[in-house]
């Protein structure tokens, strides 16, 4: 199973967990960190770093997905640089949607597969309802 | 001289703070990170480049090369956004001849060493002394987390007479 660590600004990244699963039960195997305003990236770091060390010891060949919320913050800045040192797998812009499906799918896909599903299939679950519904 | 919309400290340099209200508040089309560290650290590089809007570009620079670069003639359209991580980096650029009338502090983060002095910026004694000397010198500087917010005089959180 895919290991999957969520990154985000304040407490985003514990809210998905927490509201996915209101539609999945209980999840397991998925951590959250949130970035707070007038913290050091360097102590945020610090606790991404403890937590794929720990992954990796406890299952070697497990691989690791990182998701942070978007592109161009401190949450994404510092999973980028932590893939200068560790090989794992690193999604930016993650969503409810994409979320869900990730955790739904990470037991039977690889996450080369997860990543290709969510930067494809994941732009279609942003929707214009407005012109949907013109279009139906 | 250059055409400079903004000029801030902030160590997390390009980030959303920057990326979602700043450039487009400033229309900045071009993001100069100082910080001479970073000019080797090609990594690094790429990684200020993701993080910035597809339409604006980054350079990354040493003191003397941003000075020079800043103090040639301005080319037409463009919008000048400088990043450094400490106020000693701008110290230093006005040493060399750069005249900056008006920096704005976004943010330092707590560290060892640092001690908190206003929401979202802590400052070491040496930092701190840099920032008086800018203000002393002439130097406007502002706390200021998003264009939207209020700013706050510097020179007063910082206890300076005048």
């Amino acid at each position: 199973m895919v290991k999957v660590i969520v990154v985000s600004h304040g407490d985003y990244s514990r809210a998905l967990i927490e509201s996915s699963q209101l539609i999945m039960g209980e999840l397991s195997d998925v951590t959250a960190f949130g970035f707070y305003l007038g913290e050091s990236i360097g102590d945020l770091r610090q606790k991404i770093e403890t937590e794929i060390q720990k992954i990796q010891s406890a299952g070697p060949d497990d691989e690791i997905l990182v998701l942070t919320d978007m592109k161009s913050g401190s949450p994404f800045n510092v999973v980028a640089m932590l893939m200068q040192d560790y090989a794992f797998h690193h999604l930016a812009g993650t969503n409810l949607p994409i979320f869900l499906e990730i955790m739904g799918t990470r037991d039977f896909c690889s996450v080369q597969e997860l990543c290709e599903m969510a930067t494809t299939e994941g732009k279609e679950t942003i929707v214009n309802v407005n012109k949907m519904m013109e279009e139906l | 001289m250059k055409n400079i919309v903004l000029t801030r400290i902030d160590d997390r340099l390009i980030h959303g703070q920057v990326v979602t209200s700043w450039v487009k508040q400033t229309g900045g089309n071009k993001i100069v990170v100082i910080d001479d560290a970073l000019t080797k650290d090609i990594f690094m590089q790429k990684i200020l480049k993701a993080a910035a809007p597809p339409d604006v570009k980054v350079e990354v620079m040493t003191v003397s090369g941003a000075a020079e670069y800043l103090n040639a003639d301005p080319e037409a359209n463009e919008k000048v956004i400088i990043l450094v991580k400490v106020p000693q980096t701008l110290e230093s650029l006005i040493a060399e001849g750069v005249s900056l009338q008006k920096i704005i502090l976004g943010g330092m983060g707590a560290k060892e060493g640092r001690e908190k002095f206003n929401r979202n910026v802590s400052a070491s004694a040496d930092e701190i002394d840099s920032m008086k000397r800018m203000i002393k010198n002439g130097t406007d500087m502002y706390f200021q987390l998003v264009p939207t917010e209020a700013v706050v005089d510097v020179k007063k959180l910082l206890h300076l007479q005048g």
